[in-house]
């Protein structure tokens, strides 16, 4: 009966510990971590241009005398998200540079911000954390106190080239009661921006001119369907296609509406709060997708199809013309064929177009690449140790281009062995002849995607060393998708701003005005509802919520200082 | 020879037809994912994007595993090592509160019952299992995989109803015998209660070979990473590198463009599946009886 007895404590006390724990984390005081005079926020650029940022002069970390060592937890949410190998290199320059033991986690952002909520319940959270996203679950840490707020003062002391290149799209973006919530990471210049491209060796087997307008295009859309332009003998070709999924148009269909107008949904125009559905792009894009659609120049699964599922005509040289991310049609057209360099004469872009006798800004629209509104937030425990508030701030300053740092996080250059270049800040860096890129031959080359996210301007253009090439089709694509990139970029001061990117709507509303929108486009491009009825449509997207988005937005324009 | 009627075998016909077509149904995704595995994205738009037998196979789905094979052996036993050592645990624990709660003769047996059921109503959540565990000193350990799974209130009832139906007489004879509590619940409530331990094991073992989340939120160390994971940590970095490859990065890695991320799903899924499958043939049949277990006993 003795042993009954124990063995019934035991269980009573496991099972009472696991169904009754709890706990609270008790928070930390939300104070400021530098107790330094603020000082006046100079005027900033939007998107600071990178040239007119300087390397950290040599006496800029004299702050930090790297005499004690530092412990040092750094969470990143990571676009590959692979455990960082023991023996990564970069985390390794890093502790012997900068005299600390390094943590580092990168990790998709639904797992970050499940890992940071249980390390906040348990007053644990790391010393540095980068994220890109999901601003609102972390903002609710930095009012719990868990991370320190108000960043200028520490900017000014410690934070020389990270102050030179946060803009003041990006100021906006972690603004809250005019302090800064988080340190931001300034937006970069898109990679890769979505294009109308279009299968060049079709328009010379026709003898077709590049189109310059909607009527032009759609012209050229129609040859390209019913006069076989692959010369197989079949009729086998579609002009364009898109990906439907059952919802709607597509993302390629409405593009489209950026040749007719502003296409940014809440976006601002001359001052005022712009929509598709009332400034009209958004009808004429469908009753243009409408015509495509009568004239049977769209592949015929364009509805239902989803985005991958597109490819399988796309891909295999049976669409003439696309909306699509440039640089990625021409890899992933040669991708699906064979990387034999069959495809590289295929696509072009075709040049910034306008509805047929309009003018303006009609026809462009950027995709970022990415989004203003990453930020860095610093524990609040490492904000009240001074010494570790300075390496923290070292660190994560050293990082940012044009430093040293930069360069190591960009690419690995310099502290993967035998993989060395050479170069100027802000001009294209060269490798060392013989230099083997990292990411071919090392495994650990995966961390390298990650560390890039934590520095300012990783995918600019310009600031990325030339590759060594696998061979020379691989070189050709290289150099063909720099020369489309190179036009893309060339206009693009020309983009709608996206500073619908830095409002926070009502994310119920949003979702109602979607279903409505989604069940109603279809309806009007398969002519199952006639655009005689659009402007009872547009009072029904009004009345659902369009009206009440539209003046929620200008709120927090005029709360951010952009509109008057 | 028996002769047969033309009804029987018109019955048999039809029988064998119906039991056909149930296999087919049954079989079929099994064999699209052993063919998906090997087929390359080439072949696949080429195709239209469905392929039962691929023209020329690649196994490039398990090459990138087996690239990764250090770390994909070291997470399998990790894998292996919960399986085994929290079933294990699992089982000895439970049986023994089972045991306990099956006494008659037990004080406060009652409210011990209704313990255990609130922690099957009302489990304790995530946050404070997390911090019962930091508290413990396990973050970090692979006791953090083990020791939470330990004791299964749904699990721990079933087994004491079964024991509860073994005649109280056999255990009374036993302690007239001089047996002592150990010696009747090891030598025979134990035994007498195999079926039922044996399906509460394979829902454990299964529960633990698939588990990740957990091994998400209480390990940072990337070497005590169990096998799924892992795994999805490959499936996720392939639909990252596909998503973005139109990056600069694509000219360095020249292999990165045969990756597709539908076929090295479908190797992970064999991959992950391949042990189950193996086991689950020897253990059906306890499956099956645990099904039945909490209907009729509960």
């Amino acid at each position: 009966m003795k042993s009954l007895w124990i063995a019934c404590i035991a269980m009573v006390a496991t099972t009472g510990t696991a169904a009754f724990a709890g706990g609270t984390a008790e928070s930390a005081a939300p104070e400021s971590a530098a107790g330094a005079e603020v000082a006046p926020v100079a005027e900033a650029a939007w998107i600071p241009s990178p040239s007119a940022i300087t390397p950290a002069a040599a006496d800029a970390y004299a702050y930090d005398d790297l005499s004690q060592h530092v412990d040092l937890e750094f969470w990143s949410v990571g676009w590959l998200a692979q455990p960082v190998p023991e023996d990564d290199p970069i985390s390794k320059m890093f502790e012997e540079e900068l005299n600390i033991t390094l943590t580092v986690q990168f990790l998709s952002n639904p797992d970050l911000i499940s890992k940071l909520t249980l390390r906040a319940a348990a007053d644990d959270v790391p010393d540095l954390l980068f994220n890109s996203g999901d601003k609102a679950n972390v903002q609710k840490l930095v009012d719990q106190g868990f991370f320190v707020t108000d960043y200028d003062p520490i900017l000014d002391l410690y934070g020389p080239t990270l102050k030179q290149s946060i803009g003041s799209f990006a100021r906006i973006s972690v603004t809250r009661d005019g302090v800064l919530q988080f340190i931001p990471k300034g937006p970069e210049n898109a990679d890769d921006i979505w294009y109308y491209c279009i299968r060049k060796d079709w328009l010379a087997n026709l003898g077709l001119e590049m189109p310059t307008n909607d009527r032009e295009f759609l012209e050229v859309l129609k040859q390209f369907t019913f006069n076989d332009p692959d010369g197989n003998g079949k009729d086998d070709t579609w002009g364009t296609t898109s990906n439907g999924s059952k919802t709607g148009p597509g993302r390629a269909m409405t593009m489209f509406a950026v040749l007719f107008g502003n296409n940014t949904k809440f976006g601002l125009e001359d001052g005022a709060v712009t929509h598709p559905m009332v400034n009209g792009a958004q009808r004429q894009m469908l009753q243009f997708v409408k015509e495509i659609v009568d004239a049977q120049v769209i592949d015929p699964d364009w509805y239902t199809q989803d985005w991958n599922q597109q490819k399988n005509n796309l891909l295999t040289g049976r669409i003439g013309a696309v909306v699509y991310p440039i640089t990625a049609l021409v890899a992933e057209s040669e991708a699906a064929n064979g990387n034999d360099g069959s495809t590289l004469d295929w696509w072009t872009w075709v040049p910034l177009m306008n509805a047929a006798g309009a003018t303006g800004d009609a026809g462009r629209e950027r995709m970022w690449w990415t989004y203003p509104g990453a930020y860095w937030a610093i524990s609040t425990k490492a904000g009240d140790d001074e010494v570790k508030l300075k390496r923290v701030m070292h660190f994560l300053d050293y990082m940012q281009y044009p430093n040293r740092g930069y360069y190591i996080t960009e690419g690995g250059y310099g502290v993967f062995e035998g993989y060395d270049f050479h170069g100027t800040p802000g001009e294209r860096w060269t490798l060392e002849e013989g230099s083997v890129d990292p990411r071919r031959e090392n495994p650990g080359w995966t961390a390298l995607y990650d560390w890039r996210r934590n520095n300012t301007v990783g995918s600019l253009y310009n600031a990325t060393p030339v590759p060594t090439f696998a061979d020379e089709l691989a070189e050709r694509t290289h150099n063909l998708r720099q020369e489309m990139q190179a036009a893309a970029n060339a206009d693009a001061a020309n983009f709608f701003e996206r500073t619908d990117l830095l409002l926070n709507l009502d994310p119920k509303t949003v979702t109602n005005l979607k279903d409505l929108e989604r069940r109603n486009e279809i309806l009007f491009v398969t002519g199952q509802r006639s655009f005689d009825e659009w402007d009872d449509y547009v009072a029904e997207w009004r009345q659902g919520g369009g009206d009440a988005l539209l003046a929620e937005a200008e709120s927090q324009y005029r709360a951010l200082g952009m509109i008057d | 020879m028996a002769v047969h009627s033309l009804g029987e075998r018109s019955y048999q016909f039809i029988a064998a037809t119906i039991i056909l077509a149930c296999t087919v149904v049954m079989v079929f995704p099994l064999i699209w994912v052993v063919s998906m595995s090997i087929t390359s994205q080439h072949e696949l738009m080429r195709r239209g994007g469905f392929v039962i037998i691929p023209h020329r196979p690649t196994f490039y789905g398990y090459e990138l595993l087996w690239n990764r094979s250090s770390i994909v052996l070291q997470a399998f036993l990790v894998s292996v090592t919960r399986t085994l050592v929290g079933t294990l645990l699992c089982l000895v624990v439970t049986t023994v509160g089972a045991y306990v709660a099956a006494r008659p003769e037990l004080p406060g047996r009652k409210l011990f019952i209704v313990l255990i059921l609130i922690t099957i109503i009302f489990p304790g959540g995530m946050i404070p299992t997390f911090l019962v565990v930091r508290r413990l000193g396990m973050l970090n350990s692979i006791w953090a995989l083990i020791v939470p799974m330990m004791v299964n209130g749904w699990a721990l009832l079933i087994i004491k109803q079964f024991m509860q139906n073994i005649p109280g007489e056999i255990n009374d004879s036993a302690f007239m015998d001089g047996a002592g509590e150990w010696t009747v619940l090891v030598r025979i409530s134990v035994p007498m209660a195999a079926p039922a331990l044996a399906a509460i094991g394979l829902f454990t073992a299964v529960g633990h070979w698939n588990a990740w989340f957990d091994a998400l939120i209480y390990v940072d160390e990337a070497l005590l990473y169990p096998l799924q994971l892992v795994l999805r940590n490959v499936i996720n970095g392939v639909l990252s590198l596909q998503s973005g490859l139109a990056q600069e990065d694509l000219a360095a890695i020249p292999e990165a463009v045969r990756l597709d991320a539908d076929s090295v799903k479908m190797s992970v899924i064999v991959v992950t599946t391949l042990p189950i499958l193996c086991v689950y043939p020897f253990l059906q049949k306890y499956f099956t009886k645990g099904m039945y277990l909490g209907a009729v006993k509960g």
